[in-house]
């Protein structure tokens, strides 16, 4: 069809308006599925006692302390988490320019755990917040040993082999951790941490991993157009004026810090920031400043669906988080695997 | 000339590694809570040893070794085949997802036969081999592309998704057996030497030593394999159906050997190369070589693992990681 | 020079391996010296019944070892002192048992009984089920076998009395009929026993407490079952029982639902009806397990 400038005008208009409807309709399905995460869970309480919990909490009724003091957070903290998993798959398949990274399969977050472990071994009594350091600096020095090893090479850092060193770097790095978890007998602490569980979220931690990570993912936000061009072809995005090596340091540093902090809280977590991005880029198309946002609204909402789904399965039982992201993930990333897999 | 000198060559490591072997054996059967001497071993090994020591040799340590033995030249000789098969050095059974899906079949193996102790055990192996046959499928169903073949890095991209995947599957049906089956198959997924019965090594034993020679027999084709496939196809070797084949031996030594001893990566990946360079790169001297190597490491790793780090034992997978992680990490700085 | 390397290698393993075989041939001189006991060796592969054991007054040569600890319990640590660790009871060490060369095995067949055939390979063997009756049961079994018959009686006796004592105290600061529960605070979950051992024989059997609401519907083929905090108000219990590990992570888990409205908020932790125990020795399910707790319990209730 023949594009005349004013056609083109109104196709742009379109497709913006289509894209703040989605955004929109995500946004209610975020509220929708805290409240519904919120609603359920070993104890049966009425939708009334939810919505006063919220908006009119009264600290005498129990039902009331349920919802605030035991769902609340982790629900909250799921969304959370779930945000920043996404948003830091989406940085670095952008930046890699390979579809099927994730920071779990990157080993990012297999540095941070081992470093985790390596606390829980020789400072059982670490407080969270320097936890959370701890597990960023794991998380940052995973990643900085699979670029030197890149950045040694002649040739560069092909995605084959940034994965396929993420790869060993992770399976290295879970070998340590367990065999520092067996030898120093943490194993039963540790077997939880390793798949991945929100229910120990407590308000403190929240009140330091909400803002790190939603200021993390606005600056990631901001990096957007930049990543999009960077993502089409580096030289390209050179010819623009887009100082490339800047911003894929940036977006990096991004994608560690938000995976860094998430496994603190939640331990490892994979799949998340694998799948969700190539959702969003169905929905919205390939800039990310558009990607970002939408990988942090489906992130959110798939982590708090899943572990309303580990509280409801067996209850009262947990299944482990990060078995039932899998569970979920796994059909869903097989489908996408064969298109991605057609187009590497 | 030069042909001579390679096989002459290949003896003098293959025989080098025999005798490495054999030390490394009897330093793994002195190893255990109770002293043995290496001579007194020597001796209850032919039969003239006391009661205390046969019942220990035989009974435990000599089953466990054996199987580890087995394993690691399956292990061995599995990367070999996979790295030819797919053209890719960097192919291992772990990474691609084969032992991911090994761990399913064996799971579901627990789930209708409970015991992994009595003689139910000699199946172990079928379904292991099932689920790698399963995963292997499903990889290549995502990375065949009819003009292009499989892409090396396909290859790998898509198996450590897929290793992900079957790994959280299997995890999540042990924990819905019972927590023990749980504990058993996290320390699986680490490379856990468990099987310690004669029965784990009958049921071992024939896959190893039937397949083994039937690969290394297939040495030519997989040399004419290397070249291309239209040279190959020129050298008259039927390129889909030896492909099919070879990769069913590989499925099936790295599931077998896997089922007893857990899922140890790197192996498959180590033992070729190391063979390559030793030997130069034609099948007939480095399969068999690869072997040997993944039988030193394998063994001398879970030897190791055991007596090093008292008293708590770490899984030989663990220690095998902690050798190969950083010489496969060196080895990819230097290909490509 | 792969050669070289090779003949390198060699050689160090041939060094090793000379090295192995020095200190194996001093090892075995020594056994040769050691000398033969009165007191049948007994080899035990279930921390109760060591416990039960050492109640009698008798220490097995070898015991296995709490599965979590990896070690002796706490409470016969210094008892033990002499004794080989064989492993954890769910994986002994078998080449350590054989080691041993014990007179005797003692098993606990629930979790050793698949593998009789193993023991007796090595010695004659004894199978305990520990499902079937009680500690005391288990102890004058063991008493006949070991001839110790009237210690046995005894030591049952004198708990008898310890029992009665500690319910009055009890009752006294209790009142009739309460009702009670126990729970366990782990750093992933929380757990309610149900009335089934190591804690429900002690709680509603000998000291006759009555089992909060819904404790009696719980799975009783388990010994105990992870609930969520939300379910906690509801069992409506009198007095809580609280075991928590003498570790940091627990005794953080524990703070943290001591802070929790929730619990703040129960019956029992408003009138000060909390009594707060180590994992050990009431998880221990023994014959000197139960006596000290009992014993712990006077201290509780005296207060």
């Amino acid at each position: 069809m023949l594009q005349t400038p004013h056609l083109k005008h109104l196709n742009n208009r379109l497709h913006n308006m289509w894209r703040l409807l989605l955004f929109i309709f995500f946004l209610a399905g975020l509220i929708v599925t805290l409240v519904t995460a919120v609603s359920f869970g070993a104890k049966d309480i009425t939708f009334h006692h939810v919505w006063t919990a919220i908006f009119n909490y009264d600290s005498s009724l129990t039902e009331q302390q349920i919802i605030y003091e035991l769902r609340l957070p982790r629900v909250i903290g799921a969304a959370i988490v779930g945000a920043a998993f996404a948003v830091a798959g989406a940085l670095m398949q952008g930046v890699t320019r390979n579809p099927l990274a994730d920071a779990g399969v990157l080993g990012i977050n297999a540095g941070a755990m081992f470093v985790v472990t390596l606390c829980f071994a020789f400072v059982p009594s670490i407080s969270y917040s320097l936890l959370m350091v701890f597990s960023f600096i794991g998380a940052a020095l995973s990643t900085l040993l699979i670029f030197i090893m890149g950045a040694s090479v002649p040739g560069g850092l092909t995605p084959m082999r940034l994965t396929v060193s993420g790869a060993v770097i992770a399976a290295l790095l879970h070998s340590l951790s367990a065999g520092i978890a067996i030898y120093f007998d943490l194993s039963q602490d540790l077997a939880f941490w390793y798949a991945g569980g929100v229910a120990g979220i407590k308000w403190d931690q929240l009140k330091v991993l909400v803002p790190v990570i939603v200021l993390t993912i606005i600056w990631a936000v901001s990096m957007g157009r930049s990543i999009s061009l960077i993502a089409i072809g580096e030289e390209t995005a050179m010819n623009l004026g887009i100082k490339v090596n800047l911003i894929k340091l940036l977006s990096i540093i991004a994608a560690v810090i938000l995976a860094g902090v998430s496994v603190s809280a939640v331990g490892s977590i994979g799949f998340i920031g694998l799948v969700i991005p190539h959702i969003a880029r169905k929905l919205v198309g390939s800039d990310y400043s558009f990607i970002i946002p939408m990988s942090a609204l489906l992130g959110a909402i798939l982590l708090m669906l899943a572990d309303l789904g580990a509280r409801t399965v067996n209850p009262p039982r947990e299944l482990a988080i990060g078995i039932i992201v899998a569970a979920v993930g796994v059909p869903f990333f097989l489908y996408t695997a064969r298109k991605v897999g057609r187009d590497l | 000339m030069k042909a001579n000198l390679r096989s002459s060559k290949t003896l003098t490591v293959a025989l080098a590694l025999v005798l490495i072997n054999v030390i490394v054996i009897l330093i793994s059967l002195n190893t255990g809570s109770l002293r043995i001497a290496p001579l007194e071993v020597v001796r209850t090994l032919l039969g003239f040893g006391d009661n205390k020591s046969s019942l220990v040799l035989f009974d435990y340590r000599l089953p466990r070794i054996i199987i580890t033995m087995l394993a690691g030249i399956g292990l061995g000789i599995s990367g070999a085949i996979l790295q030819g098969v797919s053209r890719n050095p960097l192919a291992d059974p772990g990474i691609i997802g084969l032992h991911a899906g090994a761990s399913f079949g064996l799971i579901m193996f627990v789930t209708y036969f409970h015991s992994l102790n009595d003689k139910a055990a000699l199946l172990i192996p079928l379904f292991t081999f099932i689920g790698g046959c399963l995963t292997a499928f499903i990889i290549i169903l995502l990375t065949y592309d009819r003009y292009k073949g499989i892409l090396p890095i396909r290859l790998i991209l898509v198996g450590i998704a897929i290793a992900a995947c079957f790994n959280a599957i299997t995890l999540f049906l042990s924990l819905r057996l019972d927590e023990d089956t749980y504990t058993f198959a996290s320390r699986w997924l680490v490379g856990n030497v468990w099987g310690r019965d004669w029965i784990h090594v009958i049921a071992l034993l024939p896959w190893i030593v039937i397949l083994t020679p039937i690969g290394i027999l297939q040495s030519r084709k997989l040399d004419a394999l290397s070249f291309g496939d239209s040279t190959a196809v020129g050298l008259g070797v039927s390129v889909l159906r030896t492909r099919l084949s070879m990769l069913a031996i590989a499925v099936a030594l790295s599931s077998a050997s896997v089922a007893m001893v857990g899922g140890i990566g790197f192996i498959g990946l180590v033992a070729p190369h190391l063979a390559r360079r030793l030997v130069g790169p034609r099948h007939q001297h480095f399969l068999p070589v690869a072997g040997l190597l993944g039988m030193v490491i394998l063994v001398l790793s879970d030897t190791v693992g055991r007596s090093i780090f008292q008293p708590n034992a770490i899984p030989a997978g663990i220690v095998v990681a902690a050798i190969g992680g950083p010489y496969f990490l060196y080895l990819l700085t230097k290909t490509k | 020079m792969n050669k070289q390397l090779l003949m390198v290698f060699t050689a160090m393993l041939l060094l090793i391996l000379a090295a192995c075989g020095q200190t194996s041939s001093t090892d075995s001189k020594a056994s040769d010296t050691k000398t033969e006991k009165d007191e049948p060796k007994i080899a035990s592969l279930s921390i109760h019944l060591t416990n039960d054991l050492l109640a009698l007054g008798i220490t097995p040569v070898g015991s296995v070892v709490g599965g979590e600890l990896n070690d002796f319990l706490p409470h016969v640590k210094n008892r033990l002192k002499n004794s080989t660790k064989l492993g954890p009871a769910k994986d002994p060490d078998m080449e350590a048992v054989i080691a041993l060369d014990p007179s005797v095995i003692y098993i606990d067949e629930g979790i050793s009984g698949e593998d009789i055939s193993k023991f007796k390979d090595i010695a004659p063997t004894e199978s305990f089920n520990l499902d079937e009756g009680t500690w005391r049961d288990h102890l004058k079994a063991i008493g006949k076998l070991v001839d110790r018959t009237q210690e046995a009686e005894d030591f049952i006796a004198d708990y008898e009395s310890l029992t009665s004592e500690v319910k009055t105290l009890a009752t006294d600061e209790l009142g009739e009929n309460s009702k009670v529960m126990a729970i366990r605070v782990t750093a992933k979950e929380l757990r309610v026993f149900t009335t089934k051992r190591p804690l429900g024989p002690i709680l509603f059997d000998d000291l006759g407490f009555k089992p909060a609401a819904g404790i009696e519907e719980l799975d009783s083929t388990q010994p105990y079952e992870v609930i969520s905090q939300e379910v906690l108000p509801d069992f409506d219990a009198d007095a809580i029982f609280v075991v928590v590990n003498s570790d940091d992570k627990a005794q953080t888990a524990f703070k943290q639902l001591e802070e929790s409205p929730i619990y703040q908020g129960l019956n029992a932790v408003k009138n000060k009806h909390v009594y707060v125990v180590s994992d050990q020795p009431w998880l221990d399910y023994s014959a000197l397990g139960n006596k000290l707790a009992m014993e712990e319990a006077k201290k509780l209730f005296s207060k």
